[in-house]
């Protein structure tokens, strides 16, 4: 029952990212809610094998929505996961809010290039798919997302008593 | 957990989307897409419903300031506009009679489906959106998708049983040919329309370009479709003129365009057939 729960409110975040977040975006960008719920179970749950099957559940349900191969956004979600939590396993100190910060301006940066890239392979090397992301307002973009990214995760870190 | 059996899950989680992908690549039938927007779509409707909710009470609150202003300077725009109406009126019944002499057809009426749009993507990479509508009403890739007066949102690129997807102008995929919209007084003198290619930009944004050096852009311009891409209809109202840009070394001048379809405060759209 309590998983069936939790999978039900991670569904509820996609349904959530695909209506009412792309209404009130900032400057034209979103903050990105499946990825910061990864994020939030690498910092909080400290449940390795949860939260890389969530990652993988979040990643289907972006696909599903998404205009691009299916998959590449699965992929993308498990990849981003094990390298954050590789680093944040790295770190001594999780309680610090400022690493959590680093760990998640990091992650959604190499979660947009990650995915970029994917899209660039499975496009079998189409140059036109790589070039059209190589623009400042791209990058502007990104960080921009890693920032609200990281200030949802600490708005959203009362609810930390939930997921241990 | 110790670290090996980590990397085995993990090694084992990217097999199974690797397993996926290849055959989402080879097998696509959309079978399980349909599925989940059926589902995902009495959520969705919820969401849009709490948003519409707030986003019209925040407007409330926020424009009781602006209201006096707003609203002398609305009967000024207004008293305009009738001055133009009558102008127009005397201009189309003019029209239509030459129309008659001449044995031509009158402005080419579109075959219109309503859809509703259903979800937004989810990512900042692309622009695409979910209709509720799909192969079983008879829509077909490359259809394109407008709003209320004639306001291009973009066309369709997968079709599903019963829900489609719709690639954005403001995907930086989405190539469209465009024209600026010269009105009487732009003919009069004698500003000619430029032409140019659009292509979506990040942060909801257009980029149009190729468009002639000696052209005369003016910020605000009206951009509306050319036509000539074979995709788009003739017309339909694109943006507006944000930002030019001219460098000398360039070949062409450049500007940035404010989509007309945003911000998108309703779900109801229609497609071309």
């Amino acid at each position: 029952m309590k998983i069936f729960i939790f999978f039900f409110t991670l569904s509820l975040a996609i349904f959530f990212q695909v209506s009412l977040m792309q209404k009130i975006d900032f400057y034209g960008v979103a903050p990105n809610l499946p990825l910061v719920i990864v994020f939030f179970l690498i910092f909080f749950s400290d449940n390795y094998k949860k939260t890389m099957f969530s990652a993988m559940f979040l990643g289907l349900l972006f696909d599903i929505f998404s205009g691009v191969i299916f998959g590449v956004f699965t992929l993308t979600f498990i990849v981003t996961a094990f390298l954050a939590f590789v680093l944040s396993d790295t770190i001594v100190s999780r309680d610090n809010i400022l690493i959590l910060f680093f760990i998640s301006i990091c992650g959604t940066l190499f979660y947009a290039l990650f995915s970029v890239l994917l899209i660039y392979i499975f496009s079998f090397f189409n140059t036109d798919n790589l070039k059209i992301f190589l623009n400042f307002i791209f990058f502007r973009n990104i960080i921009f997302e890693a920032i609200l990214n990281s200030l949802l995760i600490f708005v959203l870190s009362p609810l930390k008593r939930f997921v241990k | 957990m110790a670290k090996g059996s980590k990397m085995k899950l993990f090694s084992f989680l990217v097999v199974i989307v690797f397993l996926l992908i290849f055959l989402s690549i080879f097998f696509k039938n959309g079978k399980l897409q349909n599925i989940i927007f059926d589902v995902a779509s009495i959520p969705e409707k919820a969401f849009f419903l709490i948003g519409d909710i707030f986003s019209s009470g925040f407007k409330i609150i926020f424009s009781l300031k602006n209201v006096v202003i707003e609203n002398s300077s609305l009967r000024l725009e207004n008293d305009t506009l009738v001055q133009k109406l009558v102008d127009f009126e005397k201009v189309k019944s003019e029209n239509i009679l030459l129309r008659e002499q001449l044995s031509l057809s009158l402005t080419k009426s579109y075959n219109l489906l309503d859809v509703k749009i259903t979800s937004f993507e989810p990512s900042n990479l692309f622009e695409f959106l979910i209709i509720n509508k799909g192969k079983n009403d008879g829509l077909e890739k490359d259809m394109p998708v407008i709003l209320t007066g004639n306001i291009l949102v973009g066309k369709i690129t997968d079709v599903y049983d019963d829900y489609s997807k719709v690639m954005l102008i403001t995907d930086s995929n989405n190539k469209v040919n465009v024209i600026s919209f010269s009105n009487q007084e732009d003919i009069e003198s004698q500003n000619r329309s430029y032409s140019g290619v659009l292509s979506g930009y990040f942060g909801k944004s257009i980029f149009m370009d190729l468009i002639e050096k000696s052209s005369l852009v003016n910020q605000k311009d009206m951009i509306i479709t050319s036509g000539l891409d074979g995709i788009y209809p003739e017309n339909l109202i694109v943006g507006y003129v944000d930002v030019i840009k001219d460098d000398d070394n360039a070949v062409f001048k450049q500007a940035y365009l404010n989509p007309a379809f945003l911000p998108l405060d309703s779900t109801l759209a229609f497609v071309i057939r």
